[in-house]
């Protein structure tokens, strides 16, 4: 999978860039990633062996329910960009 | 007194008779790690109010109040949030992040009046078997300052092992506790999924995710892992389970013991393998039945596991785009562009290409070849578990193909570090509980690890076969760090 355009194709959708060296390096580690993960292609596997249904225990959810939670400033005081109460990002657009 | 070499039990005796103080045992382990963790380097933050924790546990104990781990002092692995103490996952993306709530087993340990001596190094978003990923810098190895501790919880067994604590909390999803305790010379459990709430673990790979304890023993595991157990409103997949104490002590002659063929072939250190197969042999001897079984699908196990975890991994780290938390880029004019600045500031690379490889198996074109296969041998996986369960009470296997590896040994080539995971990963995709427990060293003196499988929710049934294997094998507790 050494294909340069490929890394840049999962970049974008990853939301991350490779320039230059970086981006050589990485197709080399991805071309050998890929070629360990390819010997499950030659497994012999149907779904109808193994059905693809929900997991064991998957299907307990809770109700809803109104209760107090951590107080907003606490939840702030990780932002860095903040206005009043809000959280404060670049504009998306103009 | 020799504090770092004692077990939960006998530090319990000590807090409640009165020969010791929560303070006093508090201030032994920070000038233990004043002294010896620069070069270690287990830990990445020491929590400066542990004093104060202590103090408090201390008026529990002398109100008669105290629980088995009231003034016990634990290390907390960096992926667990804790209220008001630094958290980062070992990566520069949370290198400020102070969580406003703990995690549930956080929550459980604190009101128990635990102590929490400060948080622990591991490979970046848990996300490798060797601890040089952090963006901390590297933990080493207490037996071989120049090998690695293995990871992703690699900090929390090289403290229990330099007895830079009493105990630890780690987290697993494909080894990750019980790869670097076996590395270390200590024991650890990857508990059953859904035994230990993840509420507040960051997440990694969350259907194979599981927070557990590293020890210096199954008992001391047993211990914590009681502590940390039960059913969560915040986790939908955790159950309530029954107490590990309970089956620790009890008589294990008639233990159908299966041992997998495919475990023991090629790639295997040869000293490992005569180590493994000497545990077996004292199983045998304390009355067990040993059983050969096998696991035909083992050699697809890694891709399977390397394939869903890094799919759910490039999901849960979406996240991370430093609006709410974490680094914010200062690079770019456009909210897209800061996006892509922050994420390629903040994440290391083996974290960029597990991104990257998940975001693969997940796209458009791909997703039967990999994905959806890797998720058919996950089923498959776990029917042969289960074949194999309805014959045998848990199976023994090597917990890593060889000994703690040097530093820089595997940095060229990221496959080689994956390759390494062959004996631990099966049991996360099948959800099961695992401990590894020290059965030997090598010629060069370091410890070899083996692993006891065990049915999903029989936790209790290995800690009890680890915990008479190392009374049998007379295991203590090297004070090699003095």
């Amino acid at each position: 999978m050494k294909d340069l355009k490929l890394i840049d194709h999962l970049a974008a959708l990853s939301r991350l860039s490779f320039e230059g060296e970086e981006k050589e390096r990485m197709a080399n580690d991805m071309e050998s990633i890929m070629k360990l993960m390819d010997t499950i292609t030659e497994v012999e596997i149907s779904e109808a062996d193994y059905p693809l249904t929900a997991e064991g225990g998957m299907e307990l959810l809770r109700e809803d329910e109104i209760k107090a939670s951590t107080p907003v400033e606490e939840i702030l005081s990780n932002t860095k960009g903040k206005l009043y109460h809000f959280i404060a990002v670049q504009k998306l657009m103009d | 007194m020799n504090l770092h070499l004692k077990s939960i039990k006998e530090l319990r005796g000590l807090l409640d008779g009165g020969d010791i103080t929560a303070q006093e045992l508090t201030q032994y382990y920070l000038d233990r790690i004043e002294k010896l963790d620069p070069t270690i380097k287990a830990y990445v933050t020491v929590n400066e109010k542990a004093m104060e924790q202590a103090e408090a546990a201390q008026k529990m104990i002398e109100a008669g109040a105290a629980g088995p781990l009231t003034g016990i002092v634990l290390g907390i692995k960096d992926n667990i949030c804790t209220k008001g103490l630094r958290t980062t996952c070992s990566s520069k993306m949370l290198e400020d992040f102070v969580p406003a709530y703990n995690a549930t087993v956080a929550e459980k340990l604190e009101k128990e009046g635990a102590i929490f001596i400060g948080k622990l190094n591991m490979d970046e978003f848990a996300m490798g078997a060797s601890t040089t990923t952090s963006h901390f810098g590297i933990t080493k190895n207490p037996y071989d300052i120049e090998r690695v501790p293995g990871g992703s919880s690699g900090g929390s067994a090289a403290a229990v092992a330099a007895g830079l604590c009493v105990a630890s909390l780690g987290s697993d999803t494909g080894g990750s506790i019980r790869q670097p305790a076996a590395f270390c010379g200590v024991t650890g459990i990857k508990p059953t999924y859904g035994r230990v709430s993840r509420s507040g673990l960051v997440a990694f790979a969350s259907s194979l995710d599981q927070i557990g304890p590293i020890g210096k023993s199954a008992k001391d595991c047993a211990i914590l892992l009681d502590a940390i157990s039960g059913a969560d409103e915040m986790d939908m997949t955790s159950r309530e389970s029954e107490s590990v104490a309970e089956f620790m002590g009890q008589p294990i002659e008639g233990t159908v013991i299966g041992v997998p063929k495919e475990f023991f072939g090629e790639g295997l250190n040869p000293e490992i393998k005569a180590a493994v197969e000497n545990a077996i042999k004292e199983f045998e001897a304390m009355g067990c039945i040993i059983k050969e079984v096998s696991m035909p699908s083992l050699p697809y196990a890694i891709p399977a596991y390397y394939l869903i975890s890094s799919a759910e991994a490039s999901s849960n780290l979406a996240r991370y785009d430093g609006v709410r938390y974490g680094h914010l880029s200062k690079a770019g004019e456009t909210f897209d562009e800061r996006l892509v600045a922050t994420r390629n500031e903040g994440f290391g690379d083996e974290v960029k290409r597990r991104i990257l490889l998940g975001t693969y198996a997940l796209s458009s074109g791909y997703f039967d070849a990999y994905y959806k296969k890797a998720s058919l041998l996950r089923r498959r996986i776990r029917k042969e578990y289960e074949e194999i369960f309805a014959t045998c009470d848990c199976i023994i296997t090597p917990t890593t193909p060889n000994v703690a590896f040097k530093i820089g040994e595997h940095s060229e080539d990221p496959t080689a570090m994956y390759l390494a995971d062959i004996y631990t990963v099966t049991v996360n995709i099948a959800g099961l509980p695992a401990v590894s427990t020290p059965c030997g060293y090598n010629s060069e003196g370091m410890p070899i690890g083996m692993s006891i499988v065990g049915k999903a929710f029989e936790d209790g049934k290995i800690l009890n076969l680890a915990d008479a294997f190392e009374r049998k094998f007379n295991y203590i507790l090297n004070d090699f760090c003095l």
